[in-house]
């Protein structure tokens, strides 16, 4: 039996590069179920993406955030019956070909999860605040979880449904990416980090998260965490 | 002086009134609420009363209890009032993602 990929990616206000990330996805990965949430887009990105031909489109018709646009995706993968579900930005950042490795390794059976690292891997134009930030996060990822990684907050993951269908995200936010060392550490979950690229655009740089924003993600995971 | 006071035990009434209709409350946080009212009218009215009080509980003065209620009640209802929001967070995040899953587009 053929095992069943999901390519969900979360889109908000990405009319400029979510064609150009999804073509590219296409040619990559022709056999692979694209899943795109747009999470209450206030441009075109909606329209821009119905154009790509081949992919399935869903709607939040609120702005709910990554996290919660990242579960719908999640979800409903589940519900067609997907094997597997590796989560993938919508800026342009992540290289389609990092997704054979991934998919290589996982179909081993012997991961739930494996993380994509790209200290591991390769970064492209990466500044150096976002590098010390990433670093004091890392920290912040280890104390809070437990779990000793090279990289945190990095939207590349692939998850095995089959061996563990009941993943789920409740943090709605960017504290999301720490929500998912959480359920590794809560359901001991098997897990492997693989290096992956990380490409910085200008464009990406601009849609990213600033380092103040890097507080009310921590804020964000504690209270999410209070109830 | 007696203008503040009338003034405060309006606030307090308009306060209760608006509670009163904006929810169907159980008996007993109905009570609560008016009981709280009460108190409330009667320490304006009868300052005395919370030196009386304060006594009793070990506070110095009835204005450090006044403030200590207040902070209390602050702080409960805003705890309250934060898990409710995030209660209503979780469900409408559900209908959302529910929806979005109802009306998939297969390009």
């Amino acid at each position: 039996m053929v095992e069943k990929l999901a390519i969900v990616i979360a889109m908000y206000n990405e009319s400029d590069s979510i064609k150009n990330v999804l073509e590219s996805l296409r040619n990559i990965r022709p056999d692979d179920t694209i899943i795109v949430v747009d999470d209450g887009s206030s441009d075109n990105c909606h329209s821009v993406a119905s154009e790509v031909e081949n992919i399935h489109l869903l709607r939040h018709i609120n702005n709910m955030g990554q996290g919660a646009a990242l579960q719908t995706g999640i979800e409903y993968a589940k519900r067609i019956n997907m094997d597997y579900v590796v989560t993938y930005d919508a800026d342009g950042q992540h290289d389609a070909e990092d997704i054979a490795p991934f998919l290589a390794e996982i179909q081993k059976g012997e991961y739930d999860i494996i993380l994509g690292s790209r200290f591991m891997g390769k970064t492209v134009n990466m500044p150096k605040s976002k590098y010390y930030v990433l670093k004091l996060s890392i920290l912040f990822g280890y104390m809070s979880s437990g779990l000793k990684l090279t990289d945190s907050h990095n939207g590349f993951r692939m998850i095995n449904l089959n061996r563990f269908p009941d993943f789920e995200m409740q943090q709605n936010e960017m504290a999301h990416a720490s929500e998912v060392l959480d359920i590794i550490r809560d359901n001991k979950l098997s897990y492997k980090e693989m290096p992956c690229t990380v490409i910085y655009t200008d464009y990406s740089k601009e849609k990213g998260q600033s380092i103040f924003n890097s507080i009310n993600i921590i804020l964000e995971y504690f209270i999410g965490k209070a109830h | 002086m007696y203008l503040f006071k009338l003034l405060l035990i309006l606030i307090f009434t308009f306060a209760l009134v608006v509670i009163s209709f904006s929810d169907k409350y159980k008996i007993h946080k109905r009570l609560m609420i008016i009981g709280l009212y009460f108190l409330a009218v009667l320490l304006i009215l009868v300052p005395s009363l919370a030196d009386a009080l304060a006594v009793r509980l070990s506070v110095e003065y009835g204005s450090d209890l006044v403030v200590y209620i207040t902070i209390a009640i602050l702080v409960v209802s805003v705890s309250v009032l934060y898990a409710k929001t995030q209660r209503q967070g979780r469900l409408n995040t559900k209908i959302i993602r529910e929806f979005a899953i109802q009306d998939v587009i297969k390009t």
